[in-house]
């Protein structure tokens, strides 16, 4: 009986009184179920990708000269490339020899391709899946552009769109893991101890770290590899750097601290989705310039490369805002934010076949990286302002930097 | 987080503009009509009469002809290289046998004169293809020269092309006109004279060095002597120089062809009727493959390889030669049609070296 208290009516609070169950919206048992779903999700996707054929027989851009055969298809008996003129004089086609033979073909709008321009050259040709075709494209000033293409190994099932592909694709390597992560390491960061954070938190900046390098680094190989005049490597530079700068302004003004300790963080972590969703773009674009037909050609160390990259990623998105109030709409604004991308890279990689634009997105996605790095080593520095834990952190940032190493030596 | 005002939506609205502008401008346009449709219309070949067959080989894809309703892709080119502008006309050179200029010596032989020169020329071989040839007298191949057994050949060369050339002949003369040791610089000129023997169908080259590439630029014809009582009288003869051309220099020919333009004789068959005789004075100048061949549809020949005897080694429908192995070919045919001939390397028949007899009753 003296556990009932009778309020008064002048104590009878306005607003019900915060219980644990209302500081976390989400319970437990839901972020659980959620995750089970996201992962049943993730592995349906990947057994319709490698299971089923993609159909797409879509052959990647090569850069082969003057006349750049942007993408080549095959289709029902026929044979379609889109040819693109780099230099700045018109370039005409005149001549096509497949494996040996010369071959009658139609242009579409015609031979004569602009400069900068492209057409698309249809050749009405029983190929043969899996067999390697020796194509010749002979210029009106005789110049000869040959590619090797292998056509695709055509299935008994009925081919699937690609733009299905590149959606299975992004939900596998972007959507899921991001929102897994969001999910998951909240609880685990508060169940570890203030060491254990910080050595996260390092981790999570080798990663950046190391990703950043390594896809200015991929950037830099692709822009070698553009023929033309787009001066590719300088467009690594511009897009590295404005990136970097347009997220750093935009953290600078979002992330601030300003009018209390939560106001700053929900911004920073916005950010953070942000550069992380441009590079999430940006690999995905690029996956999706180079997919080639047939099963899912990336390597399974590949996939699960990307798919670990974000899951960690999503740990930075986390960071800035782990001791915030939550709902789940937040989450899964940011987990879009930062994951959604990746099906979008895969859709636009597919069907913009532009060797220079991978160059730009891959500069955009490294700018992205490590600017994400440089806020979260800001975190870290506020973090270890109290206590520094110096040792912690340089193991954390060696560990993330070693795991991405090993990682890629497997995939090589 | 501070609010977001409509400035900012503003300022993010113009960077993010920007941004799409200058990645839109890095992105080539896919051309203009060329959606993605399941068949894409010609719009660059111009509509082929039915009847005519100026499609690949055989034009098998008339439906309705009488080779059949069948629509099969063959190769070819599916437009016309312009002679006109290339000034010499493949079918023209079959029967363009030249004696020159013909006159006696005091001594009764018969004199042929001739003048030739070397030159460059752009050549379309392959419909909007043009090639930098060298030819002699601006025609590939050069002229037949055609004489009898023992009369005298005396043919003035003047070189005016940018590269010294000469001349060499495969018959039987004197060191001293052999066309090796006495290179003519442009500009220059140098008159080669000799007998004609031995009786058969030779041919001439330029023996200027790198030889391989002053062989396969065009330089090269065909050199007939008819034995002194002539061959038996045919219906037609034809000459035909089978050769190649490497566009781009990395020394393998890119097409074949018979008469200097690939698929002529396929768009423009040899009319012939049933029974009549033919004759053809077979000669191989290809570069850079070892083996060329000649295989006739539907019917057998007799051979008489370099000519040079009256009587046939074989009787058989391929022969091979190897680069300036020469030969005749005699045969009629027997029944109606329209009758491939063609190189049997399958590769030299698909990149050009392919033609056809037209035979009517």
């Amino acid at each position: 009986m003296s556990r009932i208290k009778i309020l008064s009516p002048d104590e009878i609070p306005s607003e019900p009184p915060e219980t644990e169950a209302s500081v976390r919206p989400w319970p437990w048992a839901t972020r659980k179920a959620v995750m089970v779903f996201l992962i049943a999700l993730a592995a349906i996707s990947l057994l319709f990708l490698l299971v089923k054929s993609s159909g797409s027989d879509v052959q990647p851009a090569q850069s082969t000269g003057p006349i750049e055969v942007s993408r080549t298809a095959f289709s029902q008996q026929t044979i379609v490339f889109t040819l693109r003129n780099t230099t700045i004089q018109p370039a005409t086609l005149s001549a096509i020899n497949i494996n040996s033979a010369t071959w009658p073909f139609t242009a579409a709008p015609g031979a004569t391709i602009p400069p900068g321009g492209s057409v698309r050259v249809t050749l009405d040709y029983h190929w043969l899946p899996g067999v390697a075709y020796d194509i010749d494209f002979f210029t009106a000033d005789s110049s000869r552009i040959n590619v090797n293409v292998t056509a695709g190994s055509g299935t008994s099932l009925p081919p699937m769109s690609s733009w299905f592909v590149y959606l299975l694709i992004g939900i596998v390597v972007g959507i899921v893991p991001v929102f897994l992560g969001l999910l998951w390491m909240p609880p685990l960061f508060r169940r570890l101890g203030a060491v254990g954070a910080v050595f996260l938190m390092a981790i999570t900046l080798g990663l950046l770290i190391f990703l950043g390098i390594d896809t200015a680094n991929t950037a830099l190989e692709q822009a070698l590899a553009v023929v033309g005049p787009s001066q590719a490597v300088g467009l690594v530079g511009i897009g590295g750097v404005l990136t970097f700068l347009l997220l750093a302004s935009l953290a600078h003004r979002f992330g601030r601290k300003g009018s209390g300790a939560a106001a700053g963080s929900l911004g920073l972590a916005f950010v953070i989705a942000i550069g992380i969703g441009l590079h999430n773009l940006a690999e995905s674009f690029a996956i999706g310039v180079s997919y080639t037909q047939g099963a899912l050609m990336l390597g399974v160390f590949a996939v699960v490369s990307i798919i670990l990259q974000n899951l960690t990623d999503a740990m930075g998105i986390v960071l800035p805002i782990l001791d915030e109030k939550l709902t789940p709409g937040t989450l899964a604004i940011l987990g879009l934010i930062g994951g959604g991308p990746a099906v979008i890279g895969g859709l636009l990689g597919g069907m913009i076949s532009s060797s220079t634009l991978v160059v730009v997105m891959l500069s955009i996605g490294a700018g992205a990286m490590f600017e994400v790095a440089y806020e979260i080593a800001g975190l870290i520095r506020a973090s270890a302002a109290e206590h520094p834990r110096w040792t912690v952190i340089f193991a954390g940032i060696t560990t993330g930097i070693a795991a991405l190493y090993f990682a890629g030596l497997f995939v090589k | 987080m501070k609010k977001i005002t409509r400035r900012d939506f503003l300022k993010a609205g113009a960077v993010g503009t920007f941004a799409a502008g200058g990645l839109a401008a890095l992105v080539e346009p896919l051309s203009a009509g060329a959606k993605p449709t399941a068949t894409p219309p010609p719009t660059s070949t111009p509509v082929v009469p039915a009847g005519t067959p100026a499609n690949g080989m055989g034009g098998m894809s008339m439906p309705g002809s009488e080779a059949g309703p069948i629509s099969v892709p063959m190769p070819g080119t599916n437009r016309e290289v312009d002679h006109a502008a290339n000034g010499f006309n493949p079918t023209d050179i079959l029967t363009d046998f030249d004696p020159g200029q013909v006159s006696r010596l005091a001594g009764g032989q018969t004199l042929h004169e001739y003048k030739i020169v070397a030159g460059e020329k752009d050549i379309e071989i392959v419909p909007g293809l043009s090639y930098a040839a060298w030819t002699y007298n601006g025609r590939i191949p050069g002229p037949t020269i055609r004489v009898r057994e023992g009369d005298r050949v005396r043919i003035q060369f003047l070189n005016g092309a940018s590269h010294e050339h000469s001349m060499h002949f495969h018959g039987i003369h004197p060191g001293s006109m052999d066309g090796v040791y006495d290179q003519v610089p442009p500009g220059g000129s140098f008159t080669y004279e000799f007998d004609a023997r031995p009786f058969g169908v030779h041919l001439y080259h330029c023996h200027s060095f790198p030889l391989a590439m002053h062989v396969a630029k065009g330089l090269y014809g065909a050199f007939i002597v008819e034995p002194r009582n002539g061959w038996p009288r045919v219906d037609h003869e034809y000459v035909m120089v089978m050769s190649g051309f490497d566009v781009d220099y990395d020394g393998q020919n890119d097409f074949y062809n018979v008469n200097a333009i690939p698929f002529h004789y396929d768009k423009h068959p040899i009319q012939i009727k049933v029974g009549e005789t033919v004759r053809i004075f077979l000669v191989n100048i290809l570069e850079y493959d070892a083996i060329n061949s000649f295989h006739l549809h539907a019917n057998f020949f007799h051979y008489y390889p370099t000519g040079t005897s009256l009587i046939p080694s074989e009787y058989t429908d391929t022969i091979a030669q190897m680069q300036a192995q020469r030969g005749i070919l005699e045969f009629s045919y027997p029944y109606p049609g329209r009758f491939m001939f063609h190189a049997h390397k399958t590769e030299f028949a698909e990149l050009g070296w392919t033609g056809v007899f037209e035979v009517t009753e």
